[in-house]
């Protein structure tokens, strides 16, 4: 019994030095060295362990063990009591400033569109892309609007020759997909796109589009309605109302704009709105007869609807941006706002 | 397009406020906002003139006693002389303004007689010139109601439209009456229109040819002789102003005010002009040339329609009028022409000259081709109302009457579906009655005509949407619901951007969106793929779609310096084009993900060191392997523009370079400091991504034997193959290989440098003895000395 005797001494003392221990970091190390360190009195103690008849091994074994651990509580909230009353350790001053970080962080216009698309994710929508240069079929012909046809002027487009453009909505990715895929379609499909347009605080040579797509049997005007103003909702607020009222798109009829109650000032009437109390927020319809015929699905046997909106205009009115071109400008201050 | 109230008022009795009626109209479909006038005034009423004396001291100024609402009573000195007891006046109140607030009424006096405000004149409240007196106004509006109300009540309101391409049948008066008419659940009132003939027969002066009936499928001519060209009396030049355009004379005046009356784009000739009394309509000839009426000359191409005498072009088909044979003061003659164009004909003819004109506006929208006889003998009645003359003898028609309208059937069933609504019958015909859409019904089907006007209604879906736009689409209601099953819908395409942004993020970069359209010259720097060309760029700047997206962030990098930012790392996710001829479009498009690091920063008290390509690699890694790259190598390489590059590969797979951008390429940015960037090929390293499926791989029971070896080594040999010799004869025990010192000093020789490398040694079979471990080091060292010369101190 040897071991439990020393053990027990061993304690005893620790707890005494322990208690008259001065504030100083190196005591404290000479403590823990003389006790608990690598050739401390525990560690000689296990050393002798050896020595112990082969019986009382497992219960020697065990005594130590529980003087170490009982040894280093002790030492450890010993410790912690010393920096809960926030005595100097002689650690330096810890309000030195910490080392040089940087917070990055998605874009506005990334987040806008990660906000959107999430939204119709969780609907059940898939995320394709199309190409940014693409054919005349693709982008016009396809969606009913033949060359000489006055809807062309409602789109400023840039053209690489004859026959090939730079896309001025997402919506070629529509018949990429209808090509290459038989109904159901349920997709959105966001991307970059160009208009050839002077470059103003309200307006840029291009700019990004979410666009919808939804194919199937008996889908109807009202399921349009349905599910934009349901997107309207969760993109800007449960309050939000939804209002259409008809236009023209070629790929659609009928076709819609839908606007959204000004959630600036609660159709008060203010600048942003114009005093109108709704904000134009995106563009709509039922896919047009024209374009099912364009990829060869019977326009008898499904019907769908499609929507497309601006990622810069929802992100302007969403964060307040004023001038379009900072979006594009990469000024590390106005990024720095949206980590 | 702009309409006045009053002029529509002709068509349609309105019991709709104006602001009624652009609510309706804009849920209609026409987008329309009432055109605000802003008055240069302020703070005028409606005032009653209560008492009128003679200024005991000024022959020219009466004091009026003028009661300006809520009886309030004020004297004011008045010098118009038109002013008299009992006049509804405009008063400008004390503390009122005039010439947009240029001039302030206070109170005064003149000749001794206190003055509170003002009567005024029409010139002084800028509504007109008239300066002859005060204004008296003839109304039933209270005293004291502010005058500007009184102007809106009175006068005429305009709205402005933004009409949409399908509707060409209301870019005219007539067309935004016939929607009114559908918010009022009225009709419009036509025109009626009584001609009175002379005996000359209008063939016996003209002869109508049309070359091709397809581009022209109808063109009327009418003559009416001996008129006298004039200004417009002055009900015309209102009506012409009041829709914002010009008067010139009574003749075109006239030929405008038909057109925006009823839509169909109206011409005069001067007949005298007309060579060979002859009109043909048709296609150039060869190197044909022409001169229009704004004295541009142009080539004709062979697409551009033209109406002819026998000699010569007199007008470009539904665009503009030539030069030569334009109404002026001594004409006599006139020949009016009323033709329907195909819309394309004219659109290419408009557009290939890029002229638009509100002719070539309406005709590329379509015309109502049963209008033409309707405007033609409307614009010649008012010709010889207002100019003189005789009307010859019948219309010179050649062509179709009328296009042939196929009838649409429409099923209400397939309607009320399609819409998710549920009209009955007699909701729906009633609908149909308000459009002017006839029909006939036969079983569940109707068979429906559409009145010629609306060109653009021409399938049941088309019906579909008249039905949901005059029911209201804010009526139909929301509903929400997927047929099918979703594994029956394609799925996502692509997953790992958000990943890349997210992990980039998370390490300091941030993002940013740079412009796809670059400068031929930006094209070139740092890649030698060819570029794609626009042939309409907005500028030489925004020439070329970008082949690489490192122009784009030296220029954020550029503007950042330029704005004292100091310190900071960015990112870019983007396409990226390669001109290849072969593809249908020329280009081969591809994603790209760039990095950037700028460092520019004051030290640090703890001499944290600036942004170098060591910690740039660091920041690599961490987002490579957290991308799923197991097996990074990188080597040095030379890349366009670095001064110098490694290209990272993950197992022979070219992931991108990283390297310092050199002082030339930074000039041309006018950037000052060092610029480390990554470009990545985002495709690449998707293709490694994907196959990283993760199996769990047994952690090791046995200890870490860590051992050092410290080697001397010429300079120029590279850590890089050091290491990769280390690695390759430590076999698979050698775990971990760290350079812990590297030391260059004269004491080591010419040209050496010293090495310290900590190896940790493990095997998952068994504890490593010193015998195993001496044998690998021994292996090491020679191959070290054997391949690199390296000596081991």
């Amino acid at each position: 019994m040897h071991i439990a005797v020393r053990a027990e001494e061993i304690r005893e003392q620790f707890l005494q030095e322990l208690e008259g221990l001065p504030h100083d970091a190196h005591q404290i190390k000479l403590l823990k060295d003389k006790y608990l360190g690598r050739k401390g009195l525990v560690a000689d103690l296990f050393s002798t362990l050896k020595d112990v008849p082969v019986k009382d091994k497992p219960n020697a074994g065990k005594i130590l063990n529980e003087l170490r651990q009982s040894l280093s509580i002790k030492f450890e909230s010993y410790i912690k009591t010393l920096d809960s009353n926030g005595e100097n350790m002689n650690h330096g001053d810890l309000t030195l400033p910490e080392d040089p970080y940087l917070i990055g962080g998605i874009h506005p216009l990334t987040h806008t569109l990660n906000e959107i698309n999430s939204i119709f994710i969780k609907l059940g929508f898939s995320t394709v892309y199309g190409p940014e240069v693409d054919t005349d079929f693709f982008n016009f012909e396809a969606l009913n609007i033949p060359k000489h046809h006055p809807a062309r002027d409602m789109q400023d487009t840039f053209y690489v020759k004859d026959g090939v453009v730079l896309r001025t909505h997402t919506s070629n990715t529509q018949i990429h997909t209808m090509l290459k895929n038989d109904p159901p379609i349920k997709i959105i499909a966001p991307g970059r796109v160009f208009r050839n347009e002077d470059i103003s605080v309200r307006s840029y040579c291009l700019f990004h589009q979410v666009e919808g797509l939804y194919i199937d049997k008996n889908v109807s005007f009202a399921d349009l309605k349905g599910v934009l103003s349901h997107f309207a909702r969760e993109m800007f607020g449960q309050n939000v109302k939804t209002r259409f009222r008809p236009s023209y798109f070629p790929f659609t009829e009928p076709s819609a704009e839908m606007d959204m109650s000004c959630f600036f000032c609660d159709q008060k009437g203010c600048n942003i709105c114009k005093y109108e109390g709704w904000l134009e927020i995106l563009g709509c319809g039922m896919v047009d007869p024209e374009v099912f015929k364009s990829v060869d699905y019977n326009p008898e046997n499904w019907s769908g609807y499609a929507f497309g909106m601006g990622i810069e205009r929802i992100a302007m009115l969403k964060y307040g941006v004023k001038d379009i071109r900072l979006f594009y400008e990469g000024d590390t201050r106005f990024l720095g706002q949206f980590v | 397009m702009n309409t006045s109230l009053n002029w529509l008022k002709d068509y349609i009795e309105i019991t709709q406020s104006p602001l009624e009626l652009e609510k309706g109209l804009t849920a209609l479909g026409l987008e329309c906002i009432i055109q605000k006038q802003k008055y240069p005034f302020s703070n005028v009423v409606i005032g009653f003139v209560e008492e009128k004396k003679q200024h005991s001291n000024a022959d020219k100024l009466s004091v009026c006693n003028v009661n300006i609402g809520n009886d309030e009573v004020v004297q004011i000195v008045c010098g118009a002389p038109n002013v008299r007891k009992g006049l509804k006046v405009p008063v400008i109140k004390v503390g009122g303004t005039l010439d947009f607030g240029a001039f302030k009424i206070k109170k005064t006096k003149l000749r001794s007689e206190d003055s509170h405000g003002m009567i005024c004149s029409e010139k002084e409240l800028g509504l007109g010139d008239s300066h002859d007196g005060i204004m008296e106004l003839n109304t039933e509006l209270p005293i004291g109601t502010d005058f500007i109300s009184y102007l809106q009540t009175s006068n005429d309101v305009n709205f402005d439209f933004e009409l949409t391409p399908n509707r060409g049948d209301c870019f005219s008066h007539i067309g935004v009456a016939r929607e009114i008419a559908i918010l009022e659940k009225s009709q419009i009132s036509e025109r009626e229109i009584n001609i009175n003939e002379s005996n000359i027969n209008t063939k016996d002066l003209i002869n109508v040819t049309i070359e091709n009936e397809d581009a022209c499928p109808r063109y009327a001519t009418r003559i009416v002789r001996n008129v006298k060209v004039e200004p417009s009396p002055d009900w015309l030049v209102n009506r012409i102003q009041s829709i914002g355009l010009k008067s010139i004379n009574n003749i075109v005046d006239l030929a405008n005010y038909v057109m925006m009356d009823c839509g169909h784009p109206m011409h005069a000739f001067d007949l005298d002009k007309i060579t060979g009394n002859k009109i043909i309509v048709r296609f150039p000839k060869q190197n044909e040339k022409m001169q229009l009426l704004d004295e541009s000359e142009i080539e004709l191409k062979e697409h551009h329609l033209l109406i002819c005498d026998q000699e010569k072009p007199i007008a470009l088909a539904g665009v503009m009028g030539g030069f030569d044979s334009g109404i002026n003061e001594n004409s006599t003659d006139i020949l009016i022409e009323c033709a329907y164009f195909d819309p394309k004909v004219v659109r290419k003819s408009a557009k290939s000259l890029d002229i638009s004109t509100d002719a070539s506006k309406r005709f590329e929208r379509d015309t109502d081709i049963e209008r033409i006889e309707f405007a033609i003998n409307h614009l010649a009645l008012l010709i010889e109302e207002l100019a003189g003359g005789e009307i010859t003898k019948g219309i010179i028609d050649v062509g179709i009457k009328s296009k042939i309208i196929p009838p649409i059937s429409f099923s209400s069933r397939k309607c009320n579906r399609f819409l998710g609504i549920n009209l009955k019958n007699n909701e729906i015909e009633e609908i149909f009655d308000l459009l002017n859409i006839s029909y006939k019904k036969e079983d569940d089907i109707y068979l429906c005509v559409v009145p010629s006007y609306r060109n653009d209604l021409e399938r049941e879906v088309d019906l579909f949407e008249e039905v949901a736009r005059v029911f209201g689409y804010d009526n139909i209601p929301e509903e929400f619901s997927f047929t099918s099953n979703y594994n029956t819908f394609i799925k996502d395409e692509q997953l790992s951007f958000n990943k890349l942004r997210d992990i980039s993020a998370s390490n300091g970069f941030l993002e940013h969106y740079s412009n796809s359209l670059i400068s031929e010259q930006l094209c070139q720097l740092f890649s030698k793929q060819p570029s794609i060309q626009l042939s309409n760029p907005l500028s030489q700047e925004m020439a070329y779609l970008r082949n690489s997206l490192i122009p784009g962030l030296l220029n954020a990098v550029s503007i950042n310096e330029r704005r004292q930012q100091s310190r900071f790392k960015l990112l870019e996710i983007g396409q990226i084009h390669k001109k290849v001829e072969a593809k249908e479009t020329t280009s081969v498009e591809s994603s790209a993900f760039g990095l950037v690091w700028y460092d520019n920063a004051n030290p640090h008290w703890r001499q944290i060191p600036q942004f170098d390509i060591y910690q740039a690699k660091k920041d690599v890694f961490i987002i490579l392997k957290k991308m799923g790259c197991k097996n990074l190598k990188v080597k040095e390489t030379e890349a366009l523009g670095f001064e110098y590059a490694l290209e990272i590969k993950n197992k022979k797979i070219r992931i991108g370079i990283i390297g310092l951008i050199s002082k030339k390429m930074l000039n041309q940015f006018n950037i000052n400091n060092d610029v480390i960037i990554f470009d990545g090929d985002l495709q690449k390293l998707s293709s490694v991504s994907e196959k990283n499926i993760h199996r769990y791989k047994a952690i090791s029971q046995f200890p870490i034997v860590t051992r050092d070896i410290a080697l001397l080594v010429n300079l120029n040999i590279s850590t890089g193959k050091l290491t990769s010799t280390i690695k390759q004869f430590g076999g698979d025990i050698l775990t971990t290989v760290k350079l812990f010192d590297l030391y260059e000093g004269k004491e080591l020789g010419h040209n050496k440098k010293s090495m310290g490398y900590s190896l940790k040694f493990q095997s998952n079979e068994q504890t490593l003895n010193d015998k195993i471990i001496d044998k690998t080091i021994q292996k090491i060292i020679s191959a070290l000395e054997n391949e690199h010369g390296a000596i081991q101190r």
